[in-house]
Order: structure tokens, then sequence, then C-alpha cells
């Protein structure tokens, strides 16, 4: 007809089909904005519960006397905790001594992305013990510290900066004192960094995190 | 190329491509309650989908049912991860990325469908097969679970509520199970294995209607 690369006239009801489309799609967008809004108060909910979960499972409850989120705090701290974010500082308190501290940091480097510890660390600074609170690892294989290595967080307690010595304080496959699991290097090598870097944080600024006293 | 949907447009077949596009579940199929979650997950997206494309089938043309099929695909998985991290956020923790994930899956089961317009064919085919699918990763993830930990619907309570935790049970004392059936890895095994017996069964059962004849 036209020349051979001519582009074909659009019909009317070509554009109002397209048209009608793009109104759809663009009402479904906006219901989904409504999901987003109205769950989110949700998910922050539960996200929070997470993290009081957490901290329950690691301080056992008579050994603190004071509200852990009250008295919570804030930190910046890139090279040590992982995020140039905020990371929040947990102080534990009994009868007015300080008993631990514990830690909200990122381990940067996980396989998919960063994770979320929570480590409790005792005044004197042996670690009490690691929880995850948020992760991307791959079901099934970086998971494993969940449902099949359960009890591979749990190794971490009683260790300190000099339990294993510096050099050790890694997987075993770089040298080091910790077990990876099956299928998986990566996850726990990003785990056992994040955990002695926040070992070292808090040997730097242990006074400075008791310093204000919350009451 | 958009709207060819037989084999000739691939070099691999299209059972094939549709078998390799639910594969990625299979990482989330190593616990019953895991993997009845996927399947429900699979089953809403795919029923959601079909019927907004279904509704707006007069609208799309050829050219651009795919990428109509992808931009409703992912804004109701986008949907359905939202409620989930809202209402069962447990289980949306457990499944990890292969929530939003489910995109991809369904994405290449409308591009590969024999329907030629986004109507009620398209609908009953995406059904069908996630219907089949679902049903496999149950049972993938029953057979998984029992030689994996040797239980069933292990921290069934987690997943979907304190209620739930009656159906926890632990079939046989293992400390550590055939590890290979809860790594992914081991789904691969199992999926042959479920195909081979497939095809055992049809076989016989063809075989034994052709001597009946």
């Amino acid at each position: 007809m036209d020349t051979p690369n001519a582009p074909e006239p659009r019909s009317k009801r070509h554009w109002t089909s397209n048209s009608a489309l793009l109104a759809a799609l663009a009402a479904l967008t906006l219901v989904l904005v409504w999901v987003a809004q109205t769950t989110q108060e949700r998910i922050a909910a539960n996200q929070r519960s997470g993290i009081t979960a957490g901290l329950n499972a690691l301080m056992p409850k008579g050994s603190y006397d004071n509200d852990l989120l009250a008295d919570a705090f804030t930190v910046i701290a890139p090279d040590l905790l992982g995020t140039d974010r905020p990371v929040t500082v947990y102080p534990a308190w009994r009868d007015g001594k300080p008993v631990a501290a514990i830690i909200r940091p990122i381990a940067p480097d996980g396989y998919r992305g960063p994770i979320e510890l929570l480590v409790a660390i005792a005044y004197d600074g042996t670690l009490i013990g690691v929880q995850v609170l948020q992760h991307d690892e791959t079901p099934g294989l970086g998971d494993a510290f969940e449902k099949r290595e359960a009890g591979w967080l749990d190794d971490f307690t009683g260790r300190s900066l000099q339990n294993p010595p510096q050099q050790r304080w890694t997987v075993r496959r770089d040298g080091g004192d910790f077990d990876a699991f099956t299928g998986a290097t990566i996850t726990p090598r990003a785990i056992v960094k994040a955990v002695r870097r926040s070992l070292e944080f808090y040997q730097a600024n242990r006074d400075r995190i008791f310093a204000a006293k919350g009451n | 190329m958009l709207d060819a949907p037989d084999n000739s447009t691939t070099a691999v077949p299209r059972d094939t491509l549709l078998m390799l596009a639910l594969c990625p579940l299979l990482a989330v199929s190593d616990t019953v309650p895991n993997a009845i979650a996927t399947a429900i997950s699979l089953l809403l997206v795919v029923a959601l989908s079909s019927s907004m494309l279904w509704l707006l089938a007069r609208f799309i043309d050829r050219d651009i049912r795919w990428a109509a099929g992808m931009l409703v695909t992912a804004l109701v998985t986008a949907i359905v991860e939202r409620s989930m991290s809202a209402w069962f956020h447990e289980i949306r923790q457990s499944l990890g990325v292969f929530v939003p994930l489910l995109v991809c899956n369904v994405a290449i089961v409308y591009r590969f469908s024999t329907a030629r317009s986004a109507g009620m064919r398209l609908l009953r085919e995406a059904l069908a097969l996630s219907l089949a699918a679902a049903a496999a990763l149950v049972i993938l993830g029953i057979a998984r679970e029992l030689v994996g930990r040797g239980s069933l619907f292990h921290d069934a309570s987690h997943a979907f509520g304190a209620w739930a935790s009656f159906a926890e049970t632990v079939v046989f004392d293992v400390d550590m199970g055939f590890l290979l059936a809860m790594l992914p890895p081991g789904a691969f095994f199992a999926v042959g294995l479920l195909l081979a017996l497939y095809n055992a069964v049809h076989n016989a059962h063809s075989q034994r209607r052709e001597a009946g004849r």
C-alpha cells in the first residue's frame, strides 16, 4: 500500500481499547496502594512483635528489670553495625547495675541481601546469644539456622572477642572455629562476621552505652 | 512471535518450559506447611490474575497480551504478598523471596498458553495448570518432609496459627533424616521420581487399554 515501512494507521477502536486497558490497570494499581496502606500498620506491628520475641528469647525474664524498648536508643556505626541507618541498642539493667546490652545490627553480606540480627552481650563482653530477625536467604539452604540446624545459633553463647581469638572468628572453611551448614557458606560467614563486629562495637562503646541511665 | 503459541516457536517443548516455570517453587516445598502455603499463594495469584485478564480480554490486543499479563500478575502478586506479610507473616518469612517470584512463574504460564486471547480459555488453562502444580507441591511436601525429617506438618502452628498444632505429628524419630530430601536438589530428584511413576502408571494403563481392544 504505502511505503513498506510506514506504520499502519491506528483505528479509533485501537485507541479506546488501549485507553480502557490503561484505565483498568490504573484502577488495579490504586487497589494495590490501598492494600499497602491498610496493611502497613499490621506489618509494622508484626515486625515489632518479632523484635520483642527475639529479646525475650535472648534475655530470660528475671535477668533484667528495666523496660528494654523504652530505654533503647539508636547509634550509627556503618563500619561495625552493617548499615548507615540508625541501629537500635537495648541496654539492660538490674538493681541499677548494667547487666547486658542487646544490639540489632545488620549483616550486610548475606547471600541474598542483608540479614537483621539481635546480638545480646553480657556486661563483661561475653555473648549471651544471637537471634536472626529478618532475612531473605534461600529457603532450604541459607535458612538452615531456622529449622534444619536450629542449634547453630547456640554455638555463639559464651563466646567473646578472645574466645576464639580474632583470626579464628570465622567459618571453618576460612580457617576459623564456626561451622557452616550444608549447602550454605556465605550465610553463616556473614552472620559470624556481623556478630564479631558487634562485639567490637560493644567493646569500644561500652561506657557510652550505659552512660545514660534511662529510668 | 508473541501470539504463536505452538511448539514451533520454541526449540524446547512447551510442556518442558511450563514445568521449568514452576521449578523455583520446589525450593519451598520442604515441609508440608510451606508446600501448602505456596500452593495456596500460587492458586490465589493465578485465580485473581487470570480472572482480571478475562474481564479485560476485550481490551487486550494480541501484541500486548504478554505485557498486560505481566502487569496484572505483578499487581496481584504484590497485593497477595502484602496481605501475607500482614496476616501470615511467619509463613511469609519462611517462603522468603519466592512469594514475589510468583510473578515470573505465572507470567510464563500465560506466555505459553494455547489460548488465542486473554479470555475464558486462558483462565481455564491457567487454573487447571496451577491446580495440578498445587497438588504436585503438596505431594512433594509430604514426601520430602517424611523422608527428610520424619514428621508431618512441622511447625504448622507457626504457619497457620496455634489451632494447627494438632496436626504436628512425628511419624518416626530421626535425629537427622535423609538430608538430601530437605535440600532443593532433593526436590528435583523427587519430581523426577514422581514423573517416572506417572509415566509408568500411564503407560501400563494405555497398554492395558490397547490390549483390551
